[in-house]
């Protein structure tokens, strides 16, 4: 389900002296089976933008069509809409609102009006994705999990409505490295195998980089940049002006390039960093810059 | 869905006007008086004139017209509940009928005792607002500290409970807030809010409530661990940053305000209610 986005603007409290404006004049067009990093530092406007992937909000001025659908007609099914675009929010407190994790996993396919036996198979498979033991945090109180352990039970809590889209918002922040690299191979196999396509989003360069294949960047309620991952990467400068660190890998490579090296910058990890470096070395110019 | 959009209870509304920057103590205890005095007004003129007093502070205190008002929305559908109720549930003596529907029958009297009602309220809501509006937290709870502090030879404590009330009325948007995220959460795994009749409206909001109700705790468990780390300990011996001090400008306010009530109760004797 493609999500199109025409002109849209978004102002927080509208006609109050408090009034916010978030959005300027936004237009995109997600296709289905992308894997999108959406990247921008604090206050850019991304969980602004995001929640109109999933018609959370409705356009007031420009149009967003989910599916073919525009969000703004009464007569568009946005409950559909809303189990196809799965949203796992950026503080997971904001997500899980029941007793237990096993309640608030079977939220979603209860509301699908799943049968019992369905409900608990999905459970069982959303807390298996995500790593949460199912005889361990069925009926463990939310209260009682770690910030980590939100964040899996979010995010197991979308899974289980079976989404076409995933959202994830800030899906990296409050996990420890290895917890966020297991979180992120899940993503990438459900994108891979499920041909789901993902949206993450997120504050810096160096998760997302490697996994995207395409980034758009957002500064101040306007996108600055859209496009393949090595190109977005590639213009260093964009990247430092809105404040974002680029992936180490690449500054090592911007770094030789004013030290007189050629060198692409485009590269996405250390693997392709070194071949490159090598493959300069080994040609004849490259040698010489060398010396 | 912006549940806080229409919020202006509880919600400080920054400003450097002579209202923001009267003493507390003027602002509260006016305000207080000015409740009173609406709970005996019963005739229009007197509601004319408190309305265009309210009016007035509104606009002296620079706070957008719209804005203020807004406020009031989410409460109409609950007067208008209430105002049908006295129309055909209230006949004080010598009221005549205005007409019957069924096994009800309205009065005249029922409706100038509703509409009388909803004026009531909407004006008690509407002093309420300015006062939050312009004052900030720390001096609400110093200002009802201050004139709660008489009363602490009685045994009151009166810092906690200045302290309690203030906090209360803090909390509203930080309610109201929340109930819009868990709305959101709810919203974003099938739950369809605003749709349906009436009753299915109230039926959803019952989902909500509950956690609701756990968070809030939890918010004042947390408040609790931040207060005593630091070493907050109770009212007695606490010094204040700022010291409250009446200045010219409160005595002119207290001038107003007296001559302002004169002139109430004498429209509220010599004024007969239309009942
Ligand atoms: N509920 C709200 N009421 C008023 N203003 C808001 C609200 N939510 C966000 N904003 C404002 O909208 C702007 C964009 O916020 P948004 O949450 O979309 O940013 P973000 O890019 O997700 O930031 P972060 O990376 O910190 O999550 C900010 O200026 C923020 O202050
Ligand atoms: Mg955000």
């Amino acid at each position: 389900m493609p999500i199109e986005i025409e002109n849209l603007n978004h102002t927080y409290k509208e006609g109050t002296p408090f009034a916010r404006q978030a959005l300027f004049n936004i237009s995109l067009r997600i296709d289905d089976g992308e894997f999108i990093g959406l990247i921008g530092p604090s206050q850019s406007g991304k969980s602004t933008l995001s929640q109109y992937f999933n018609a959370l909000f409705i356009p007031k001025s420009g149009r967003v069509f989910i599916d073919g659908k525009d969000t703004a007609d009464r007569k568009t099914d946005l409950v559909q809409i809303r189990f196809e675009v799965g949203y796992v929010f950026q503080n997971p407190e904001h997500q899980l609102f029941k007793t237990t994790v096993g309640e608030d996993i079977a939220f979603g396919p209860t509301r699908q009006k799943c049968s019992p036996e369905e409900i608990e198979e999905r459970i069982r498979e959303a807390m298996e994705l995500v790593g949460l033991d199912y005889e361990t945090f069925f009926e463990r109180d939310i209260f009682a999990l770690s910030g980590g352990q939100k964040k899996r039970a979010a995010i197991a809590g979308v899974l289980a409505c079976r989404p076409k889209v995933l959202i994830l918002d800030g899906i990296t922040a409050g996990l420890d490295p290895r917890g966020r690299k297991e979180i992120l191979n899940v993503v990438k196999k459900l994108h891979q195998e499920k041909k789901i396509t993902v949206i993450l989003i997120s504050h810096s360069m160096d998760d997302v980089a490697r996994l995207v294949d395409r980034i758009i960047t957002m500064d101040q309620g306007k996108i600055v940049d859209d496009g393949p991952t090595r190109k977005v990467l590639s213009r260093v400068d964009r990247l430092q002006q809105i404040g974002l660190e680029p992936p180490q890998v690449i500054e090592i490579m911007q770094q030789l390039r004013e030290k007189g090296f050629t060198v692409p910058t485009g590269v996405l990890n250390i693997k392709e960093a070194v071949s490159e470096i090598v493959k300069m070395l080994n040609t004849p110019g490259g040698e010489q810059s060398w010396n | 869905m912006e549940l806080t959009k229409n919020l202006t209870l509880g919600i400080y509304f920054p400003g450097d006007t002579t209202l923001h920057c009267l003493d507390p103590r003027t602002k509260i205890a006016g305000t207080t008086g000015l409740i009173t005095l609406l709970l005996f007004t019963n005739n229009y003129t007197a509601y004319t004139f408190f309305a265009a007093f309210a009016l007035a502070l509104i606009l002296a205190a620079k706070i957008p017209l719209g804005f203020a008002l807004r406020g009031l929305r989410p409460m109409l559908p609950f007067l208008a509940m209430m105002w049908l109720f006295q129309i055909f549930f209230q006949k004080p003596p010598g009221s005549e009928i205005i007409f019957s529907w069924w096994k009800l029958t309205a009065t005249d009297g029922g409706l100038h005792m509703g509409t009388l009602m909803s004026i009531r309220v909407l004006l008690l809501f509407l002093l309420t607002t300015i006062l939050t509006l312009t004052t900030s937290t720390v001096e609400l709870t110093d200002g009802t500290e201050a004139l709660l502090r008489p009363l602490q030879r009685l045994k009151v404590p009166a810092q906690e409970l200045a302290l309690t009330m203030v906090i209360a009325l803090r909390f509203v948007p930080t309610l109201a807030e929340e109930a819009e995220k868990i709305i959101k959460a709810q919203t974003a795994r099938g739950v369809d809010f605003g749709r349906g009749n009436f009753i299915q409206k109230i039926a959803q909001l019952f989902p909500v409530l509950l956690p609701l109700f756990i968070n809030a705790f939890r918010r004042a468990d947390e408040m609790i661990t931040a207060m005593e780390s630091r070493c907050y300990t109770g009212g007695t011996g606490r010094t204040k940053m700022k010291v409250l001090r009446m200045s010219k400008n409160d005595y002119y306010s207290w001038a107003v305000l007296l001559l302002f009530a004169l002139m109430q109760i004498i429209l509220i004797v010599k004024i007969a209610p239309p009942f």
